[in-house]
C-alpha cells in the first residue's frame, strides 16, 4: 500500500458509516479520534478531513476546530476494523488518531 | 521565491536551489531514520502512534500489522520528493506526487517537533524563543510555510 489512498469502494463505504459526535449511534461500538497536536496546520487537517473522509468543507473545518479547541474530536463510528483503516491512513497522513470504543464517549 | 506555483498543466516547483538543497538534506536524513532501527527512535511514536492509548497489547498489535506498509508509504514519499529536489523529476506534479509531498512535509515537521521538543502549544512557543534551537525552529517554521503554500495552492479556486 505505497500511498494508501482510499479506494473508491472504501470511500463509498465509509461515507455510509460516517458520523459525527453529535450522533454517535449506541449500537456502533468503535470510534476513531484524531487528537489536537502543535505539529500539525489547521489547513492541513481540514484539507485531510475533506479529501480521506469525504465531508463537505464546513463538516471538516468543524471538526478540526473541535480537535483544536477540545483537544479531540471523534471523525468516524463503525466496526473496529473500518476504524483501524481510517487510524492508520490517519498515521499515514501525520495526524495523531486512536480507537476507541464509543461507549466511553 | 514562490514554493508552488500552478500552472496550466499543473502545480510546479518554485523553489530556489539552496532552499531545494536544505530541503534534500532534510529528506536525506528522513530516509535515514525510515531506513534505520526505528525502535531506538524516540520520532517512532510521533510517526506511528499508539493506536490504543493505554493499551499496550491492543498498539503494540496494530503497529505490528500495520508499520511495514505505513513505513513504505512514507519512505515511497520521501523517495518521490527528493527525486523532484534533485532533477529526478520535473514538470507538474501528479495527484500522487502532491500527497507524496504533503506527507513527507509532514514528517518532516513530526521529526524536528520531535528533535525541538515540541509537544503541545507551551513548548511550542518555548522553542520560539529558545537560543539553543532557533536555526532548527526556523527549518520548522519554514517548512510548515511551505505545507500551507502546497495546501493552498492545491485547493484554491481555478
Amino acid at each position: 500500500m505505497p500511498l494508501s489512498f482510499p479506494s473508491v469502494d472504501e470511500r463509498a463505504d465509509t461515507d455510509a458509516d460516517l458520523d459525527t459526535r453529535a450522533s454517535v449511534r449506541p449500537d456502533v461500538p468503535w470510534v476513531t479520534v484524531v487528537w489536537d497536536d502543535p505539529v500539525n496546520l489547521m489547513s492541513y487537517v481540514t484539507y485531510v478531513f475533506q479529501t480521506y473522509f469525504g465531508f463537505p468543507r464546513p463538516t471538516a473545518e468543524q471538526l478540526m476546530h473541535q480537535v483544536d479547541a477540545e483537544g479531540r474530536a471523534i471523525v468516524a463510528t463503525g466496526n473496529r476494523e473500518q476504524m483501524e483503516l481510517h487510524v492508520e491512513a490517519m498515521h499515514g497522513y501525520g495526524l495523531q488518531a486512536t480507537v476507541d470504543r464509543a461507549a466511553g464517549e | 521565491m514562490i514554493p508552488f506555483v500552478r500552472r496550466s498543466d499543473g502545480i510546479h516547483l518554485g523553489l530556489a536551489s539552496g532552499e531545494r538543497s536544505v530541503l534534500t538534506s532534510l529528506v536525506e536524513q528522513l530516509q535515514q531514520i525510515l531506513d534505520g532501527d526505528l525502535d531506538s527512535d524516540p520520532v517512532t511514536l510521533r510517526m506511528f502512534p499508539d493506536a490504543y492509548p493505554g493499551d499496550r497489547q491492543a498498539s503494540s498489535e496494530f503497529r505490528r500489522y500495520t508499520r511495514d506498509d505505513l513505513r513504505t508509504g512514507k519512505a515511497t514519499n520521501a523517495d518521490t520528493v527528493h527525486a523532484w529536489l534533485t532533477g529526478g523529476r520535473d514538470g507538474a506534479l501528479t495527484a500522487e506526487d502532491e500527497q507524496s509531498w504533503l506527507r513527507c512535509l509532514t514528517d518532516l515537521r513530526l521529526t524536528i517537533a520531535d528533535r525541538l521538543g515540541i509537544v503541545d502549544a507551551d513548548t511550542e512557543a518555548a522553542s520560539s524563543t529558545a537560543v539553543d534551537g532557533v536555526g532548527l525552529r526556523d527549518v520548522y517554521d519554514w517548512l510548515g510555510y511551505l505545507q500551507e503554500h502546497l495546501v493552498t495552492t492545491m485547493t484554491a479556486p481555478r
